[in-house]
């Protein structure tokens, strides 16, 4: 039997996969500031690129001590360092958190339900994501094993159905907008992964080949998210500009034989990625939490989250102009360069630096 | 106590997915004026006339039931400066919230279309209620008079549009385009929009009216400036690789008369680039036809050489529809209804990065050719004499 809080190395990258899912689905280029209006494909192409290069600090991290997470690595270092890194990231991942449900937020009050105040609702479905996160990453991981499968069997489905409204000249030929903004673009699209920060806390609990399974995770992921992006330009064309959310208005217009308006797939997908990712960034900020204040009350502090997620999610989407100043590609891009390689670098050197430091006192 | 938590959890979050349409602002869909089709027309100050064709949840079936409303459908007619300024006011006058979500066609009055469209489409593609993929025509004369019109008894008119608007797919002499699909044109550089347009006339039977599709308006910058009449909208379809059904007829065959449908049809277009940046689009239409009438006195006259001059008439009538289309289009108008632009863009971006900005003085130095090759793919059940 595998240890309490240990999960597979398939499970974890499940788990990630679907995370990302939704990044892409909840994609809107009037919002992403950073995400330019053209070339998407191009950028998703070379996100890969960006995502390795800013995978390298974890990897090296991860083969320093594959058993230790980063807070236990500095911890060996300083207690008070651990502490002050744990608090630090417990707000990246409440940020992302807040992110994710505004982002909900704002799909369901703009496309789905206008006139309804669906605040009870988040608030419901926010403590539902609280008390998996209780249950423990197994859980979470567990869960997000199934709901994957689901998920990608819906997202084909809408694909395929979809794909025959695809016209080639709805594309554009490559590189034809300044490059360095494309550049710029696939930088962006790469520091939207923050499941990259999400596999520096749970690639020491998984079991297995993590490194390897990383590379396939990418693969994946970047191969479904092109092929979402190649159908979307190829259908709706310059069309998926002048959208908010493009995914939602490319599943409104599609339609082939029987299958139509496949809208209810892609907001069921919405909604079951939300509620994985929403328990799974509950349950790595309330660790982080329980490890900057030296405590073991975990009911509090997951509770203690989904208060703080409220009120935020509350308070950000009361206006659209407070919603795109928390949505900015510049925060995100600092949020993951910070959180996904410079603090891992800075651990990595005061480790090898200081090694084992704390306990020569 | 997990357990105990979990279920409260599961109550709630399951309680949520079994509201019912009470919970919507509005009511019950009995209770929501449930639209059909949308007309808008320009106001002599300016103002967005809208006329919109509702369904009468109470109306009863002639044969029995209680007295309800006499037709299946209401008109309102409203008036604003924006479309949803003009909608906001049906709820005051007839005491229920609209419901646009069942919408099937909007209609544009062809005033509103000579001086812009850009005022009549958004909202059907911003507001979360509406359908992107609808239907969108423009009247010959008022989109009042389209919506208004009195279709056999139990019909609902503005479905009758729509089957007629969407009988481009069978019979590949009208075009079908959607609200979505404008917006797609409008947003491409150099791409031209075309719009079917409709005309009431009278019923078959003479009892009521009917709206027919009658000939494709174009426009420049959201603007009406002209229209495709006859055959040239069928000569638009094939250059737009848009004839999906329908079928063509020759005559003075061997003295006979011949009806074939197509089965399947493909157009590619490709650019060369010339010297000067001049534009040469070549044109390659390939389509199987299926014989469906050979009107002549011997079935051994249907022979493999008359085949092949049922081959030629088809090729030269469907080369001179779209090339006549294509010069009308390109020299008359001015415009890129089919994508050409957009083709030079895939093509060779440094050349589509030099003439975009002055395409419309380049369209008139375009030049267009068109092969077509029709192949008979079958004669359907008489006999023929092949060899």
């Amino acid at each position: 039997m595998e240890k309490k809080g240990r999960i597979g190395t398939g499970q974890l990258y499940a788990l990630l996969f679907l995370c990302r899912l939704l990044t892409t689905l909840t994609f809107s280029p009037s919002l992403n500031s950073g995400f330019s209006e053209h070339e998407w494909i191009v950028e998703i192409a070379l996100m890969i690129v960006f995502l390795v290069i800013l995978a390298i600090p974890q990897y090296f991290l991860y083969k320093n001590n594959p058993k230790k997470s980063i807070l236990e690595q500095a911890d060996a270092v300083s207690e008070k360092f651990s502490r002050i890194l744990a608090f630090l990231y417990f707000l990246a991942f409440i940020f992302f958190e807040i992110m994710t449900v505004t982002r909900f937020d704002m799909f369901v009050t703009s496309l789905i339900y206008p006139e309804m105040n669906i605040t009870f609702l988040i608030v419901i479905s926010l403590f539902f994501c609280g008390y998996a996160a209780y249950l423990g990453i197994e859980a979470i991981s567990r869960a997000s094993v199934m709901l994957l499968a689901v998920v990608l069997v819906g997202i084909v489905t809408v694909l395929a159905v979809v794909s025959a409204k695809y016209d080639v000249y709805n594309n554009e030929p490559l590189f034809y907008y300044s490059f360095y903004e494309t550049l710029e673009g696939a930088f962006t699209a790469a520091c939207k992964t923050s499941e990259l920060i999400m596999l520096i806390m749970l690639a020491p609990k998984a079991g297995g080949n993590v490194i390897s399974g990383f590379f396939k995770w990418i693969a994946a992921f970047v191969l479904i998210v092109l092929s979402m992006f190649i159908v979307l330009v190829g259908v709706l064309g310059d069309y998926a500009r002048t959208q908010l959310f493009p995914f939602y208005s490319l599943a409104l217009v599609s339609e082939f034989s029987l299958l139509e308006r496949m809208d209810s797939v892609i907001t069921a997908i919405w909604i079951l990625s939300m509620l994985i990712k929403s328990a799974v960034l509950f349950y790595l900020s309330s660790e982080m939490l329980l490890k900057a204040f030296k405590t073991e009350k975990k009911k509090t502090a997951i509770l203690s989250c989904c208060v703080l997620v409220s009120v935020f999610t509350f308070l950000f989407t009361r206006s659209m102009s407070s919603y795109a100043n928390l949505s900015m590609g510049i925060l995100t891009d600092i949020i993951t360069v910070t959180f996904a390689v410079a603090l891992p670098i800075a651990v990595l050197i005061i480790v090898k630096v200081f090694p084992k430091r704390r306990k020569k006192i | 106590m997990k357990r105990i938590v979990s279920v409260i959890l599961l109550i709630f979050l399951l309680g949520s997915a079994l509201c019912g349409c009470s919970a919507n602002p509005g009511g019950n869909i009995n209770e929501r004026l449930i639209v059909q089709g949308v007309g808008i027309d320009l106001g002599e100050d300016g103002k967005i006339k809208v006329t919109v064709q509702v369904l009468n949840t109470e109306f009863n079936a002639p044969t029995g039931g209680e007295s309800g409303p006499e037709e299946l459908v209401s008109i309102y007619k409203l008036e604003g400066t924006t479309i949803s300024d003009a909608l906001k006011s049906i709820s005051a006058i007839a005491g229920k919230l609209p419901l646009y979500s069942h919408n099937r066609v909007v209609i544009i009055g062809k005033s509103l279309a000579e001086s812009g469209i850009d005022r009549a489409v958004d909202f059907f593609s911003r507001d979360s209620s509406c359908r992107s993929s609808l239907h969108i025509a423009i009247s010959e004369t008022t989109a009042e008079e389209i919506m208004s019109v009195k279709t056999e008894e139990g019909t609902i008119p503005a479905k009758e549009i729509e089957d007629a608007l969407d009988s481009a797919k069978y019979n590949s002499d009208t075009a079908e385009v959607l609200v979505y699909e404008v917006l797609k044109m409008e947003e491409e550089q150099t791409t031209s929009i075309y719009i079917p347009m409709v005309k009431k006339s009278k019923a078959f039977d003479g009892d009521g009216d009917r709206v027919e599709v009658s000939s494709t308006a174009v426009f420049e910058n959201c603007k009406m400036v002209g229209t495709l009449v006859g055959n040239e909208t069928r000569g638009l379809l094939w250059l737009t690789d848009n004839v999906r059904g329908g079928s063509i007829t020759i005559e003075n065959v061997n003295n006979a008369e011949a009806t074939f449908t197509f089965y399947k049809t493909k157009s590619k277009v490709s650019v060369k680039v010339k010297e000067n940046n001049k534009l040469v689009y070549d044109v390659k239409i390939k389509c199987y036809v299926d014989n469906a009438e050979y009107n002549s006195y011997n079935f051994h006259t249907f022979n493999e050489e008359t085949a092949k001059q049922m081959e030629k008439s088809m090729k030269e009538e469907i080369e001179k529809y779209s090339k006549e289309t294509a010069e009308k289009l390109l020299k008359e108008y001015k415009l890129d209804c089919m994508r050409f632009g957009r083709i030079l863009f895939i093509k060779d971006k440094e050349v589509y990065r030099l003439l975009s900005k002055d395409w419309k003085n380049h369209l008139q130095e375009i030049e267009v050719n068109v092969d077509a090759k029709v192949i008979i793919r079958r004669v359907g059940q008489g006999a023929v004499k092949y060899a």
